[in-house]
């Protein structure tokens, strides 16, 4: 027994050692942890000066600084001056574009261009610069091609740019705002344009806030600091900007409770409940559209989607109101084309679409499908809300005997396969990618993606040149026909709105302009 | 020692080779382009053909990777095609975040798996029952699940620790520590577990060994026999484990970094992949091989130093 006993007592000997090297690194731990006054740490993001304002923003940052490639962001907007501001109130108001105009029949938008203001490089913004970088922008692969390659641009004397355009068109602002399209409003200076390899890793910009790069991750955050020359410092409230990227929504959530940043732009629907609990603001930026996608209106590869019985029969079969509730507490049922805030819709518009089995069932047999048939439909499934209003969808449509396959394809390859012709349906949300102007959804004539079989149709046509040769008196009557007439032709089934929110602690961000977008940061200004 | 680390290099050279070739076939077959990865889903088929073009994206796999392999010999790793960013900065920006990471959740991995798994092994009765339970239990719990909850007690609801973010070292030593603890504590947990159970198992192995067995009959101290003889001859696999672990945590740091938003290598090669920004992803690969490759002849010269028998086989 000695040998034990004596082991025993060592071994406690030894205990104790490791216990104390433990508790030891435990306590050194600690102590570093509470050095330095807790809550900090944010990635050169950390914010507790009120002259510093952090945005937290989410996973899909902007991967280079080209203009063209990227869209609506805080940090084009810091640092670039575009034709067009959206205001604090969700107006356009002047940029750089003093001043502007529509033609009669809105195929010519003339800008008159602002005297005095100067790039970051130190060089002055001129017409010329407005030619160069509208015709660069035409020059490059970018996301809104579609628009940009028919335009034709030219100085008009010395302080007008004119774009002219073959088809009546007049929603200009919203391509050459600093939110919205993509960035193609942003001037860039001479040298950026002269060495276009740089605007990739560079900032050649007029706008209100200058790039640090040395006090900056890209990727993870990015440090603006006021340009001394810019021209209105009331877009100036702040000393500094970081924007932070924070890819999990409940992470920036948190950190917004923490003080680490006081405005989140990354969370959704989901977090809404938590966010109001907590004492935040919740704006809503914009509403989605989640909608069943029925692009083979001619029924060339899945001919019943060519009778507009049957898609009346689908647009019948669906509950919304449980869709909603089961996509979360802020969605609300949608069953026209045009959602709540934007053109065209209207809230007194007698439902084309209550949920009747009934009439849907007997829609079906009229068109020759008593018992139904079987359809592939794809989703995205990195949007867990299309998954699950399409996953809820899925099950009333069986109630008609339609039985729905719904086909998950992840990230870009969707678009991709979306294109193809191959898939008759989809479920998707207008404006999922960051483009939302619900009545262009029918003529995107380059977008293969929402449009792949490029369908036309002339009721559609009329109301919609209706339309684009709008006058600002008569615009929102023929939005609301618009509306109206997408909506009867169900090339889209409507299903619910569910708003994007975003989340903040004693800032003041304005309102957002129709799609979407707040003023630039520097514009906002403490609360109180 | 030296014909050791000369072998485990030669080796290498094949592996990392083999590596990087498949990494690189397999992100071209990845769905998708980069080209529609930049322009989303309003672009022309004809824009998107364009800008692959333009990035030099639609060329051959093949082509694709012996250029890549020819500029990776001499050291150049390529350009990111999104930022334009050559990824040699990339990797020199954010390494010191999944190092500091994985680094510092090794250290607790060893003090707190080979401290609670000596425990174990030398106290037995219910102090080591406790902790092969306490064991088990930390290696069980999701670490998602701990990161989520772990952040909202210490740093929403006790504001002791930065909830997000990383702060250089250089920065603020402070900080720096501050911005570690919860992903380190998270990340070390569920391996410390490990290495408890390992460790415990290899000294009680040695424990009952006929050397031990003699020692104590001859009336060594029983601390000289734990420390000296026991703790160097199970010291062996544990260290084996170790390494082991600390190639699983730099996996584990790529969760931890998204959740608590830090800028490492992981987080760049989430990004990346997302985007189809292939230079970056075969940069970040190499370069996550590279590191395992060396880890693992640090663990082999380590071996080679404790057991002569290694040295020679």
């Amino acid at each position: 027994m000695k040998p034990h006993k004596q082991g025993l007592s060592a071994g406690r000997r030894g205990w104790r050692w490791v216990g104390s090297v433990s508790v030891g690194v435990l306590a050194a731990a600690l102590l570093a942890a509470c050095g330095g006054g807790g809550g900090g740490g944010g990635g050169g993001g950390s914010s507790t000066a009120s002259d510093t304002l952090t945005i937290a923003i989410d996973g899909f940052y902007p991967q280079t600084f080209e203009p063209n490639a990227s869209c609506a962001n805080q940090i084009f907007q810091l640092a670039y001056e575009p034709l067009i501001r959206i205001s604090t109130s969700g107006e356009y108001e002047p940029g750089i574009a003093e001043s502007w105009e529509y033609s009669d029949n809105n195929t010519v938008f003339t800008m008159k261009i602002r005297d005095g203001i100067k790039f970051q490089d130190g060089t002055d913004v001129t017409v010329q610069s407005v030619v160069d970088t509208l015709n660069h922008y035409k020059s490059v692969p970018g996301v809104n091609d579609g628009y940009l390659k028919p335009w034709k641009v030219k100085a008009l004397g010395e302080d007008s740019v004119q774009i002219s355009y073959d088809e009546p068109f007049n929603a200009m602002e919203s391509i050459l705002a600093d939110a919205g399209n993509c960035n193609n409003g942003m001037i860039i200076s001479e040298a950026g344009l002269a060495d276009p390899e740089k605007l990739k890793t560079e900032m050649f910009g007029a706008g209100p806030y200058e790039y640090v790069a040395s006090e900056s991750e890209p990727g993870d955050h990015y440090t603006f600091k006021p340009f001394a020359d810019y021209y209105d410092d009331s877009r100036q409230n702040w000393k500094t900007i970081v924007v932070r990227v924070i890819a999990d929504a409940n992470t920036a959530l948190n950190a917004l409770e923490t003080g680490q940043v006081q405005v989140d732009i990354t969370g959704g629907t989901s977090l809404v409940t938590q966010a109001e609990s907590k004492g935040f603001d919740a704006t809503v930026s914009r509403g989605y559209g989640h909608t069943l996608m029925l692009w083979d209106r001619d029924g060339e590869v899945f001919e019943p989607l060519g009778d507009v019985r049957v898609r009346r029969a689908l647009a019948l079969a669906l509950d919304r109101e449980s869709i909603a509730k089961a996509v979360g507490p802020a969605a609300q049922p949608l069953d026209q084309f045009s959602p709540e805030g934007s053109a065209g819709h209207d809230p007194d518009l007698p439902s084309k679409y209550t949920y009747d089995v009934d009439e849907a069932k007997q829609l079906l047999a009229e068109a020759g499908y008593p018992d139904g048939f079987s359809m592939t439909v794809i989703i995205n499934p990195d949007d867990k809300d299309i998954q699950t209003t399409a996953s809820a969808a899925a099950a009333q449509l069986a109630e008609i005997g339609v039985e729905v396959e719904l086909k998950s394809i992840a990230g870009v390859a969707w678009w991709g396969d979306a294109a193809t012709k191959k898939y008759p349906a989809g479920v998707a949300s207008y404006g999922l990618y960051g483009y939302n102007d619900w009545n262009r959804l029918y003529k995107m004539p380059y977008s293969a993606v929402w449009n792949p079989w490029a369908s036309t149709d002339p009721d559609l046509d009329e109301a919609y040149n209706a339309l684009n040769t709008a006058s600002e008196a008569t615009f929102e009557d023929a939005a609301t026909q618009f509306n109206d007439v997408m909506t009867d032709k169900v090339w889209y089934v409507p299903m619910v709105n569910s708003p994007l929110f975003v989340y903040s602690e004693g800032i003041d961000l304005g309102s957002p302009e129709p799609m979407g977008n707040f003023a630039v940061a520097g514009a906002w200004t403490p609360k109180g | 020692v030296l014909g050791v680390v000369v072998r485990r290099l030669l080796l290498s050279i094949p592996l990392m080779f083999v590596i990087s070739l498949v990494v690189f076939v397999l992100g071209s077959l990845a769905p998708g382009t980069v080209g529609q990865a930049i322009l989303g889903p309003t672009a022309t088929p004809e824009a998107v053909a364009e800008l692959n073009e333009q990035l030099g994206a639609n060329r051959p796999v093949i082509t694709q990777y012996w250029d890549w392999l020819q500029n990776a010999l001499t050291g150049d790793l390529g350009t990111s095609i999104l930022s334009g960013r050559p990824v040699t900065e990339t990797i020199g920006s954010r390494i010191p975040v999944t190092l500091s990471l994985a680094l510092c959740a090794t250290l607790l991995v060893i003090v707190l798996g080979t401290g609670v798994g000596t425990i174990a092994a030398i106290r037995g009765g219910f102090i080591g029952r406790l902790a092969e339970v306490l064991a088990v239990l930390s290696r069980g719990l999701p670490s998602f699940w701990l990161a989520l909850i772990a952040a909202l007690v210490f740093a929403v609801n006790l504001g002791w620790l930065p909830v997000s973010g990383y702060v250089p070292f250089g920065e603020s030593p402070s900080a720096w520590a501050q911005s570690l603890v919860l992903p380190v504590a998270v990340l070390g947990l569920g391996e410390a577990a490990l290495i408890a159970i390992v460790t415990r198992a290899e000294m009680l192995a040695a424990m009952r060994s006929d050397y031990v067995r003699s020692l104590r009959a001859n009336g060594y101290p029983w601390k000289r026999i734990v420390f000296k003889h026991i703790t160097k001859n199970a010291g062996g696999p544990v260290l084996t484990m170790v390494s082991l672990v600390f190639v699983s945590l730099l996996g584990g740091a790529i969760l931890m970094e998204q959740i608590f938003a830090m800028p490492g290598l992981g987080t760049q090669m989430v990004s990346s992949t997302k985007r189809h920004d292939l230079p970056v992803i075969q940069g970040l690969t190499v370069f996550y091989t590279a590191m395992v490759v060396v880890v693992f002849l640090l663990a082999d010269i380590a071996q080679a130093l404790l057991n002569p028998k290694v040295r020679t086989q």
